[in-house]
């Protein structure tokens, strides 16, 4: 029996199969491995590391369970990402609870030390499972755009989980009860590495952020909720490790007589920096450690155009900028010229009142991509809302940007006229030369790709693993030829599209590589009946027609995604899942 | 946008959509079956409806030529049936993918669960009758926005600004998606 037992896995016994396997991480090598025979799989079940479940839905913890007993990390994510721009109800799901229940249940996922659970529902229960069930094990613990707790829970996880490394909170949705999760933390913890509580309304003592950092002599990443930073002194010169700071603010000094933040002391280690609210008055803050810098965020700034001229000349080797589009054309001229490795740029959107709040020449156009491109050819990621575009601007990102992985363009629609519309030819343009391409993105308006146009996108893209498309097509016939052209899409969200519901369906079953897809905004039928035409095993589909409570103008949502746990229970009564049961 | 109600099958040329019911508010896309009264000449313009009655063919033909050949002359693609500068059209006639054509979707004669076509001729007001979405903002600026405008308030409660409260509303409407 041994004999056959090692001729079936080619020789290879078990132990020395655990150990090359253990240089394997991808998660579509892992696959194949785990699909060449019963012991690699078994091998596979007992060595994979880490999984992610881009859609909670998809399997149930039971199956998890089963399938990968001894994971170290998992990462899981539910609302569909248009949650992050206030489009799906408040109660569409997500709930945490099950996949906690099932964690914290004695001798289950016994070496699970990180979490991160992005866009779901948690609730202070459900902390608490997690808190008595894994406190001596736990490293890392990320709720990531999660709401439905509150800092009571967060206490539970700070005083018991005194190896915490990581706890990433970042634009979650916490009830705020004080401050003592934090004086727990600075109190138990001298293992913190990166504490993130940034985009929360959380409120918090700078005594226990300073005890914080004198404790956690790693203190590498910290990034807190809004607090004037004048408070934080003491905090930048405990912190003697710090390389990324966000957060804080700046109280407006224009008028004073003496700036109380000139000569502001942050540590000589700082790579990283977001500052809130900072003001023409108050940018010389950053001079002095302008050089070194490698990440900027200035977009909950308050620079004019000007002030980007002026501060940007001074950091040559940043690596990743975010920006609002007050940056100008001009803005992101300097920046073509100076970050000449500039990997990662944002450029998102700002105010809409002309003259009032945002500078007049805060507007990006062709002409600032044009630059961009040029400028940075070590692009990997590029987010841009512009005012205005042409085919020319997204040719040379085609020719320019040979390392673009993740691209995003936004038309906004504060012009009547865009200059040239519409853009099939430099959208086929950018998505031949930029063979890297995995994640496309592209909100125009009708008349800003024509149906051939749509249909280059799909003969073109063949890398691109997730789209977003806005406003694009003219018509059903678009839609068709995108679906035809058979790119490797594995998730598409469409939005403000004028196809119709059945067009819709028979492109998904078009699609050789979908596996989930959200729409808003097309031609539906009042119950979805057209969808009618995907249904297919494994296939959950949710027609979510807008409730009560929503949006006057909210509109229709379709989202479907491929499912081993069957139809889910907990959907809310506005939700009709496809077909019905 | 040019709808006419015709009884014969010649369907190469009038691409029709659904007939239009008196009631049509000019947001709507209406559907239903060809009526009995044939020569009724229905046209949406710019927010509003006008009706006519016996309109013989031959003058609605020309009519639609007419449309048709400003709607291609300010576009820049050609008026083929298949792109659609060309308000008209519901949708592939000839469409590469047979079984289309036949779906309810583009036939003008089914009436249930049909919709219409709508081809986006960029300078047709003809867009807003598309499901045209406001973008939406994201959650994080949204707040940041918010913050903003409540310190320039606190700072100067009495300042005439220009980012008066009228203006305001266009920041905390929902406007296009981010990426």
């Amino acid at each position: 029996m041994v004999e056959l037992r090692r001729a079936m896995s080619f020789g290879i016994p078990d132990v020395a199969l655990e150990l090359v396997l253990a240089y394997i991480d991808h998660p579509r090598d892992r696959d194949a491995v785990s699909l060449v025979c019963r012991s690699w799989h078994r091998a596979d079940a007992r060595t994979r590391r880490h999984v992610t479940i881009a859609m909670s839905y998809s399997t149930t913890p039971a199956v998890l369970a089963r399938r990968f007993p001894c994971l170290l990390s998992l990462k899981l994510k539910s609302k569909p990402r248009a949650a992050m721009f206030n489009l799906i109800p408040r109660d569409w799901g997500g709930a945490a609870a099950p996949w906690l229940a099932r964690i914290s249940q004695p001798s289950s996922f016994d070496l699970l030390r990180s979490l991160h659970l992005r866009r779901m529902v948690v609730t202070d229960p459900d902390l608490s499972l997690l808190a008595a069930a894994k406190a001596p094990l736990l490293l890392s613990l990320k709720l990531d755009r999660c709401d439905g707790f509150s800092t009571h829970s967060l206490s539970r996880i700070t005083s018991a989980c005194r190896k915490l490394e990581t706890l990433f909170l970042e634009e979650s949705n916490i009830k705020d009860h004080g401050g003592e999760w934090l004086h727990e933390l600075a109190t138990n913890n001298t293992a913190l590495v990166t504490l993130n509580f940034y985009l929360t309304e959380l409120s918090f003592s700078p005594v226990d952020l300073e005890l914080l950092a004198r404790n956690c002599r790693s203190l590498t990443t910290l990034k807190i909720s809004d607090r004037d930073i004048s408070d934080l002194v003491g905090l930048f010169h405990a912190a003697t490790a710090l390389q990324d700071f966000g957060g804080g603010l700046f109280d407006d000094e224009s008028g004073m007589a003496v700036n109380k933040y000139n000569n502001f002391y942050f540590p000589p280690s700082l790579q990283c920096l977001s500052l809130a609210f900072m003001a023409t008055d108050e940018m010389h803050v950053i001079f002095p450690y302008a050089a070194i810098l490698k990440k900027l965020d200035l977009q909950y700034a308050l620079l004019s155009t000007e002030d980007h001229c002026q501060l940007i000349p001074r950091c040559p080797n940043l690596l990743v900028l975010a920006v609002r589009e007050v940056v100008g054309d001009r803005g992101l001229e300097v920046v073509a010229q100076t970050c000449r490795r500039l990997r990662r740029l944002r450029v998102e959107r700002g105010a809409d009142d002309q003259g009032g709040v945002e500078d007049e020449q805060g507007r990006v156009s062709q002409v600032g991509l044009i630059s961009i491109a040029r400028g940075c050819p070590d692009l990997e990621h590029l987010a841009v809302h512009v005012s205005d575009i042409t085919n020319t601007a997204l040719e040379s990102i085609g020719t320019y940007s040979k390392n673009l992985f993740d691209f995003r363009l936004v038309l906004l629609d504060r012009e009547a006229t865009i200059t040239e519309l519409p853009l099939d030819n430099g959208v086929r343009a950018l998505l031949r030369g930029c063979t890297k391409l995995g994640r496309f993105s592209l909100y125009l308006r009708p008349g800003g790709l024509s149906d051939t146009g749509l249909g280059y996108i799909g003969e073109c893209g063949r890398n691109v693993r997730y789209m977003l498309l806005g406003n694009v097509g003219e018509s059903d016939r678009g839609l068709m030829l995108f679906a035809g052209g058979r790119p490797n899409l594995q998730k598409l969200e469409l939005r403000s599209c004028c196809f119709s519901e059945r067009a819709l369906a028979l492109a998904v079953l078009q699609l050789p590589s979908l596996r989930y897809i959200w729409v808003q905004g097309y031609q539906a039928t009042p119950d979805g009946s057209d969808l009618a035409a995907m249904v297919r095993p494994f296939w959950n589909i949710e027609f979510i027609s807008p409730n009560s409570e929503s949006d006057a103008d909210a509109q229709v949502q379709i989202l479907a995604y491929y499912s081993l746990a069957g139809r889910r229970t907990d959907c809310p009564p506005y939700i009709r899942c496809i077909p019905p049961s | 946008m040019v709808k006419e109600e015709k009884e014969s099958e010649q369907q190469q040329l009038e691409i029709s959509l659904k007939s239009a019911t008196p009631h049509n508010r000019s947001t709507e896309v209406p559907m239903s079956t060809p009526q009995a009264s044939k020569s009724q000449l229905t046209i949406f313009y710019g927010g509003s409806v006008c009706v006519y009655d016996a309109v013989p063919p031959e003058k609605a033909q020309a009519i639609m030529l007419i449309a048709a050949a400003t709607a291609a002359a300010s576009a820049t693609k050609p008026p083929a049936v298949n792109s659609n500068p060309i308000p008209l059209i519901t949708g592939p006639v000839t469409s590469a993918s047979p079984p289309l054509t036949r779906s309810p979707s583009f036939q003008s004669s089914s009436a249930a669960a049909a919709q219409a076509q709508i081809a986006a001729n960029p300078n047709s007001s003809l867009c807003k009758l598309q499901a045209e979405l406001p973008l939406a903002r994201r959650n994080s600026l949204l707040q940041f926005m918010e913050k903003r405008r409540n310190r320039i308030v606190s700072k100067a409660p009495y300042a005439v600004e220009k980012s008066s409260d009228g203006k305001e509303m266009s920041v905390l409407e929902l406007k296009p998606q981010v990426a």
